[in-house]
């Protein structure tokens, strides 16, 4: 069964767009990411302009993450104080990093730095995240056995030394507010020259620099994921009409559904198994953003905006 | 008093077969006839076949041009810049047809007369404007007409127009076009060049409209017109559903 979306000008396939909502819902709800780096590229794939696809995204991921946050919520997963410090930081992180990327427009080569900066973070992210897991998994026995206390480094000693120190208590820490504002700030920055959420970005941010607990990093990125998703998405609407609702629900029956089974999922793996699945996801994006700047494409022509 | 009635059944005869001749030309196809006579996009538009004909003078051939609304399209240009492929620079091509199809038929003998005439994708460079002006023009048309005939907007189509005879020794041509899914609203001009047995050529076109209808045309006219209330609607529904799901669940978990 077709149907036709009104902005994007195109007829798409029921069951394929409700089987692609579903896919990324999953992952949103599993790792706490809103998936648009996956779901745009797929939506592409379709024959979704690619300004509509990014935009209907964010729609959907409303929606997605309002049930994943909710699923979370009722689960104890939801750190409401950080994610609100964290939120605050990335608009204005987002804000700077929009007038960021118009500068470095006009200097040149903007799209160079974004795509070499883009592989690189993602390559360090996760590859980091999953040699740690697994070296987590492998050794887990024995550090319950040899237990020894571990010497603090640098960035532990700086955090604990900033002022207005303040309990975070559904994460079970200790921090100054200063910390989750730049870090949201730099997140927002990165999001905003890349064109990207930044779940995937926060996500590690919150359990290495922020040394949150995993559960509780997936329900706090998602209830930030879904503040900015609803802003991203007025704006779009406002200022480019490029939201297809009808794209937006049909992707969000599946995708809702796909976060509910996902968070169901999350509860039966351990933190570090969570972290390597979340990494593999992180370095199979890398390795075909790689391999889309080492091989020649198709077409040298990609579509700028609307179709 | 017989030779009048002769007459009068004479004439009457004349007048039927006038009458019926008339009859039969004007329910005959012109140079240029489409079905349906417009397309509407509604909810569940998939693309539609749409069928082309006309009716041609002995020794007459056809081919049929479908040109789209004519609109810029920007790109971006990729190049290897340090070993590594990205976009650097853009270009649009101003004013190409959203979609253009060449529909032949299956003569080799035209292929000459074709030549001559001012149709196809290389006429079609013609009308479209680089911008910026000084790009390698050649390259950026073939990366143009490549990516636009992978999505099917773009193309010829040989053995596509069929002939049949009348009664009459003259001959109907037929030809049936898919509009594709990605069809966009607006008026496509449908040209038939008709290439006659001495060498002459005779345009007819007709402007073919598709148009959004029902559901389609409204939410098109929401998010055109009210972009606010469209945004804060999308995400207002977006909201609610999630919510209902995620309540569903805590039902469904809780039994």
């Amino acid at each position: 069964m077709h149907i036709y979306l009104p902005i994007a000008h195109h007829s798409v396939l029921l069951p394929v767009v409700i089987g692609l909502g579903f896919i990324v819902g999953l992952l949103s709800g599993l790792f706490g990411v809103g998936g648009g780096f996956l779901m745009t590229p797929l939506l592409i794939m379709i024959g979704i302009p690619p300004t509509v696809a990014a935009a209907s995204d964010s729609n959907q991921i409303v929606a997605a993450s309002a049930s994943g946050t909710y699923a979370h919520y009722r689960l104890g997963n939801v750190d409401f104080k950080m994610g609100i410090y964290l939120l605050v930081g990335g608009i204005l992180g987002g804000t700077a990093g929009v007038q960021l990327i118009k500068l470095l427009r006009q200097i040149g080569n903007a799209d160079f730095l974004i795509q070499i900066t883009y592989v690189v973070m993602l390559g360090v992210v996760g590859s980091y995240m999953f040699m740690e897991s697994l070296q987590n998994l492998r050794t887990e026995k024995k550090r319950k056995a040899v237990s020894k206390p571990k010497k603090e480094s640098f960035y532990a000693q700086l955090i604990t030394r900033l002022p207005l120190q303040t309990r975070f208590a559904r994460s079970g820490i200790v921090l100054s507010p200063i910390v989750p504002l730049f870090l949201g700030g730099v997140v927002g920055v990165l999001a905003a020259i890349m064109g990207v959420g930044g779940g995937f970005i926060m996500v590690p941010i919150m359990v290495y620099l922020l040394r949150m607990p995993m559960h509780v990093v997936v329900g706090t990125s998602l209830f930030q994921i879904l503040f900015t998703c609803v802003n991203v998405t007025i704006m779009q609407a406002y200022s480019n009409r490029t939201v297809d609702f009808i794209l937006a629900l049909l992707l969000l029956i599946g995708s809702t559904i796909g976060a509910q089974l996902g968070v169901k999922l999350s509860k039966r793996l351990k933190g570090d198994q969570l972290k390597i699945l979340l990494a593999s996801l992180v370095l199979i994006v890398m390795v075909k953003m790689l391999a889309d700047l080492l091989l020649p494409p198709h077409f040298i022509l990609s579509y700028y905006g609307g179709d | 008093m017989l030779k009048n009635r002769a007459a009068v059944i004479s004439a009457t005869w004349v007048a039927i077969i006038v009458f019926a001749a008339s009859a039969s030309w004007a329910g005959s196809p012109a140079k240029i006839d489409i079905s349906p006579p417009a397309l509407a996009i509604g909810a569940f538009f998939a693309g539609k076949d749409v069928k082309i004909f006309g009716r041609l003078e002995p020794g007459e051939q056809v081919v049929v041009e479908i040109i789209g609304p004519k609109k810029n399209a920007e790109f971006h240009i990729k190049q290897r810049v340090g070993g590594l492929w990205m976009n650097h620079g853009k270009v649009a091509f101003e004013k190409a047809p959203f979609l253009y199809v060449l529909l032949l038929p299956g003569t080799s003998s035209l292929e000459q007369r074709l030549e001559a005439l001012p149709i196809g994708l290389k006429n079609l460079k013609k009308s479209i404007r680089l911008n910026p002006e000084g790009l390698d023009q050649e390259k950026l048309f073939d990366q143009f007409f490549g990516l636009k005939s992978e999505q099917k907007l773009y193309g010829r189509r040989p053995q596509a127009i069929h002939y049949r005879k009348t009664d009459d020794s003259a001959r109907i041509y037929e030809t049936t076009f898919h509009f594709p899914a990605s069809t966009i609203p607006g008026d496509y001009q449908v040209i038939a060049t008709i290439l006659g047995g001495n060498g002459e050529t005779l345009q007819a076109s007709r402007t073919y409209t598709v148009a959004e209808s029902g559901m389609v045309k409204y939410i098109h006219m929401l998010a055109a017109h009210h972009e606010l209330a469209y945004g804060t609607l999308s995400v207002i529904i977006a909201l609610f559903v999630g919510a209902v799901i995620g309540v569903f669940f805590k039902q469904s978990g809780a039994h």
